[in-house]
């Protein structure tokens, strides 16, 4: 289940995206910003935003 | 020291099957969530025999209040709590145990447990006294008991302590360099779980505090901001599940048929895609909403969403793909599917994840990325077509994918023999079966016009006339079966958990050398899990030709159901 290493594998350099990937806590605020930016906070500036419609 | 070294040596165990290190908290954290969630199953199973007969217009059991109180009950116990339960169990799993770490705070998660246990106990007391029949969704203005909301609220900070527990794991294992590298693909998966949660969690403090105080007369609540919000959790904890179903796959892959994970960088981005954008496709739910603007709606819908669809198509391509991988190195070489013929269908472990597979993928993402089309969930809103698409991916694929780990969590973690193994073998095909049945009659109900979360389907009393096509009627038969199969099925694994839980007999490693009954063939011999050497290098080589097959008949699925839709819209849109 795991990815074949080539030997002497400990000491090869550990590619910048696997770094990032191997970091859990930057993974969650990046999922945390990127849904509160687009979804939660842009969503609340449409609704707070709309004027209130004329009653008849 | 002795005495340390002694008492850290009583907290674990070794697996004989996998070699993992178990500890003994987080093995009990692990079966007291399993327990509690097959009793949420049964809860919601039952709720779900009353719907489908009520539904079934032939039949019509239920008068109309029991009809939306168990339809409260059905979605609150099968969407929220069977899966959290269980996937606090996976959480469980797939951090200290796989890891082979300790538990963090153990006292703290049987504080959390004890959290979860009582919301869900709440909500249940206050939807069967009749004090909130309010829907899964409870939007105001309906309003139920203040003990509802806070019931939600105590089940939700139990499962937000239990995450944290998750990410503490996590650190506990990376500092007492339990593992080297990075962690495995299906703790991975759980971790890429566990940020949904908290994404899901954080919505959910948002909406349901601020309305249970409302449900005392404090405050008030803008019923288009609670839309939004609570689909934010709504949603979302949907997608908490589609990414422990994913691990689920890649793990049951493993112990099945000693499936190959083709290329781990693809597999993790497609989860990090998950992480980024998945919980975005909850404003599918607003697309017919009049206080969302179109740039919101298209950019959440299609661009963000079609991200974590392609996330999907990852994960459906490769899982399938290392299976076909595995089961060639084991000697299925022949033709194009070979592999796909001679596969353990026998183990309900493989047979139940192959289904959840192809019915999650199949079934729930065509169906879902076209309701996610804004301009054909016009026709779509609203009707039996929704529950029909989530119906093929919570519970056709989550719960499915759940049931099938169960039969390997019972040796490995409960160390019990499968009791009724004969039934078990069955299980998954007459639940998965009854599901494509029930939710293909959902969806052609619902095409033909019939609305979700209503009593009376022939409209009677209506103060306007409603005519649905006869052919509704036959779909109905269609729709009414395969619910009563799929609640067979799921009474079929209900009472194989609890009669194997409470009555099974002790697996031992005397059992598995003799090939007992009640042990799948995963455990009783553990496929290879490394695969190295001229043969695997040359099947690398050779490639994966079944699956690619299966991924052309998908496509050719997809555009048929997509372009058909875009064709409905034309009949209620004259252009020119």
């Amino acid at each position: 289940m795991s990815e074949r290493k080539p030997a002497g594998s400990n000491e090869e350099k550990v590619p910048l995206g696997q770094k990032l990937l191997d970091q859990p806590f930057l993974l969650l605020v990046a999922g945390i910003v990127v849904m509160l930016a687009f979804y939660t906070l842009w969503g609340l500036a449409e609704i707070l935003s709309l004027r209130p419609a004329p009653l008849p | 020291m002795s005495a340390t070294l002694e008492s850290l040596a009583q907290r674990f165990r070794r697996c004989p099957v996998t070699g993992l290190q178990v500890n003994r908290d987080s093995e009990l954290l692990i079966q007291a969530n399993a327990v509690v969630a097959v009793v949420a199953m049964l809860v919601g199973a039952l709720a779900a025999i009353g719907l489908v007969l009520t539904r079934w217009q032939a039949v019509h059991l239920l008068p109309a209040d029991q009809y939306y109180r168990y339809l409260t009950a059905h979605g609150l116990n099968m969407l929220i709590f069977w899966v959290i339960f269980f996937e606090m169990a996976v959480l469980y799993f797939a951090g200290p145990v796989v890891l082979g770490c300790r538990q963090p705070a153990p006292t703290l998660a049987w504080g959390a447990f004890a959290l979860m246990v009582v919301g869900a106990g709440m909500v249940d007391w206050m939807v069967f006294t009749g004090n909130a029949d309010v829907l899964f969704t409870s939007y105001p203005p309906l309003r139920a008991h203040p003990n509802y909301y806070l019931g939600v609220i105590l089940f939700a900070v139990g499962a937000l302590i239990a995450v944290s527990l998750f990410f503490a794991s996590l650190v506990v294992a990376k500092k007492e360099k339990t593992y080297s590298g990075s962690v495995p693909l299906v703790t991975f998966g759980a971790t890429t779980a566990a940020i949904i949660a908290v994404i899901t969690l954080l919505h959910g403090a948002a909406v349901y505090i601020p309305t249970w105080l409302w449900s005392m007369d404090i405050g008030n609540i803008d019923p288009e901001v609670y839309r939004m919000v609570w689909w934010g959790l709504g949603h979302s904890s949907q997608q908490i599940n589609v990414a422990a179903m994913v691990s689920v796959w890649y793990l049951l892959g493993g112990l099945t048929v000693g499936g190959v994970v083709l290329n781990e960088k693809v597999s993790r981005m497609a989860f990090v895609l998950y992480v980024l954008f998945i919980s975005m496709a909850s404003a599918h739910h607003l697309l017919v909403d009049p206080g969302m603007g179109s740039a919101w709606k298209i950019w959440n819908t299609s661009y963000a969403m079609y991200l974590a669809v392609l996330a999907s198509m990852v994960h459906g391509f490769t899982v399938p793909a290392g299976i076909e991988t595995g089961q060639r190195l084991r000697g299925y070489t022949n033709g194009l599917f070979e592999w796909l013929r001679k596969a353990p269908w026998s183990d309900p472990g493989f047979s139940g994840m192959w289904l959840s597979l192809v019915i999650f993928g199949f079934m729930g993402g065509i169906t879902g990325v076209t309701l996610g089309t804004e301009q054909i969930n016009i026709m779509a809103h609203n009707t039996l077509r929704v529950p029909g698409h989530f119906h093929t991916t919570v519970v056709g694929g989550t719960t499915l994918a759940f049931m099938a780990v169960t039969y390997y969590v019972l040796p490995l973690i409960f160390r019990k023999r499968v009791a009724f193994w004969g039934m078990a073998r069955l299980q998954p095909f007459v639940f998965g079966g009854g599901i494509v049945a029930m939710a293909l009659g959902m969806i052609f109900m619902g095409i033909l016009g019939m609305p979700r979360r209503h009593w009376d389907s022939s409209f009677a009393g209506s103060p306007f006339p409603v005519e649905l096509p006869p052919a509704s009627e036959l779909v109905q038969v269609l729709f009414g079966v395969g619910g009563l199969l799929a609640a067979v099925g799921a009474l079929m694994f209900i009472a194989i958990a609890v009669v194997t839980v409470f009555f099974g007999k002790p697996v031992t490693e005397e059992a598995i050398k003799a090939g007992a009954s009640g042990i799948p063939q995963g455990v009783l011999k553990l496929p290879a899990q490394v695969h190295t050497g001229e043969v695997a290098e040359r099947q690398h080589r050779e490639g994966v030709k079944g699956t690619v097959v299966l991924v052309a008949i998908f496509f050719v699925c997809f555009i048929v159901y997509y372009f058909t839709n875009w064709k409905m819209l034309s009949f209620l849109w004259k252009v020119g």
